[in-house]
């Protein structure tokens, strides 16, 4: 589960550096939000973020990287569980396939109160760049 | 907030000559099995094809073409089978087999996901076969998938189709897709399909029969002799007439 990272990061890199293009200033700073459910590797997606910003014309940027925790509510009984809690018992290849995509969690989680399948993600599904904050060109 | 995935989804879609998005407005009508044979016929006529399945809750493109090979995970993306030169990419690779309980927001998050994170590479064609109807897989497609695009609509005879069909039509032509035309499947002699089509300004591509033959070769390393079936050739006939470049296949 590393390369997945390495595409999330450029991608995340490109859009800010093509937002900051939009906007003609150079990025100070940015939070990148990364969700429990996507089990990305957050110390490497820092890692990479960091070398891919000074290719990308970002090198003065400050950049944040927290986990957004994962809230999974059920649709049927209104319990809400945690990441663990939703994780809980599934296998190396399912949880794989909720690293690519978060939402998968209804496919192959059950309500821990109800046993429904009715998983709705409330927080913590995938990557989110917040809070660019932009100087004016000089 | 800056959603990463748009960029990706733009870079993906700088390398897809066209898009060919399959609907129609009943389940059950032959949308999946159109799709993925358009897609062979396509491979076979020297293009280079991806089939996104985008019916989240009844993935059917995996099965048709034998496929169940997981994606592979590279630097570029998820890298998706290849069968017959067509790259099929379908959540069915992810939840293999399991069932797939999605409400609205999660199925465009899927969809999104599917489109940023798939690594198709170039491509002169990409098929996506839409689930029936006219809610979020639609709708989220038309929005991410700009570019070079159209439309094609798959019905039966049957007045329910016609009817469902007369409204993916109309909310495919007002979110902006050109219209190829309409396929009349299953068909048995001079059926309504035609009228639907001259109704609604667009063309008629013609009648696929029914095909009994098509049982025996739906399923495990049957993508091959899919072509050589009768619905193959009638469909290559449709496609031709609706201007797609594809070559006999016997």
């Amino acid at each position: 589960m590393v390369l997945h990272e390495y595409v999330v990061a450029s991608g995340v890199v490109d859009s800010v550096a093509k937002f900051a293009g939009s906007v003609g200033g150079r990025v100070k700073s940015f939070r990148v939000l990364v969700g429990e459910l996507s089990m990305l590797d957050i110390g490497l997606i820092r890692e990479l973020l960091g070398e891919m910003a000074r290719g990308a014309g970002l090198s003065e940027a400050s950049i944040s990287v927290e986990i957004e925790r994962a809230a999974i509510r059920c649709g049927s009984c209104g319990a809400e569980m945690s990441f663990s809690e939703a994780v809980e018992g599934l296998t190396e290849e399912e949880r794989e396939s909720m690293h690519f995509i978060p939402d998968l969690v209804s496919s192959f989680a059950r309500c821990k109160k109800c046993g429904g399948p009715d998983l709705r993600v409330v927080s913590g599904r995938g990557v989110k760049v917040v809070d660019v904050v932009v100087g004016r060109p000089e | 907030m800056i959603d990463y995935r748009d960029e990706l989804i733009a870079r993906r879609l700088r390398e897809v000559g066209y898009t060919l998005l399959v609907g129609g407005g009943k389940g059950g009508v032959g949308k999946s099995l159109v799709a993925a044979v358009t897609s062979l016929l396509l491979a076979r006529s020297g293009h280079v094809v991806g089939l996104l399945d985008l019916d989240l809750h009844g993935p059917s493109s995996p099965t048709i073409l034998g496929v169940s090979d997981k994606p592979a995970e590279t630097s570029e993306g998820i890298v998706p089978p290849e069968v017959e030169g067509v790259r099929v990419m379908s959540i069915d690779l992810l939840a293999a087999g399991r069932p797939l309980p999605l409400h609205g927001a999660a199925k465009d998050e899927i969809v999104k996901e599917l489109l940023a994170l798939t690594s198709f590479g170039r491509l002169d064609y990409l098929v996506v076969d839409l689930p029936p109807g006219t809610g979020d897989e639609l709708l989220s497609a038309a929005r991410y998938l700009r570019g070079r695009r159209g439309g094609l609509v798959v019905t039966t005879s049957s007045p329910l189709s016609l009817s469902a069909s007369r409204r993916a039509l109309m909310i495919m032509s007002s979110l902006g897709l050109e219209i190829l035309g309409v396929i009349e499947n299953m068909a048995s002699g001079e059926g309504p399909a035609e009228g639907l089509a001259v109704g609604m300004g667009v063309r008629f591509l013609g009648r696929i029969p029914y095909d009994g033959g098509l049982a025996g070769v739906v399923g495990k390393t049957s993508a091959g002799r899919l072509l050589g079936t009768s619905f193959a050739e009638s469909l290559r006939l449709a496609l031709v007439r609706a201007g797609l470049l594809v070559k006999e296949t016997r």
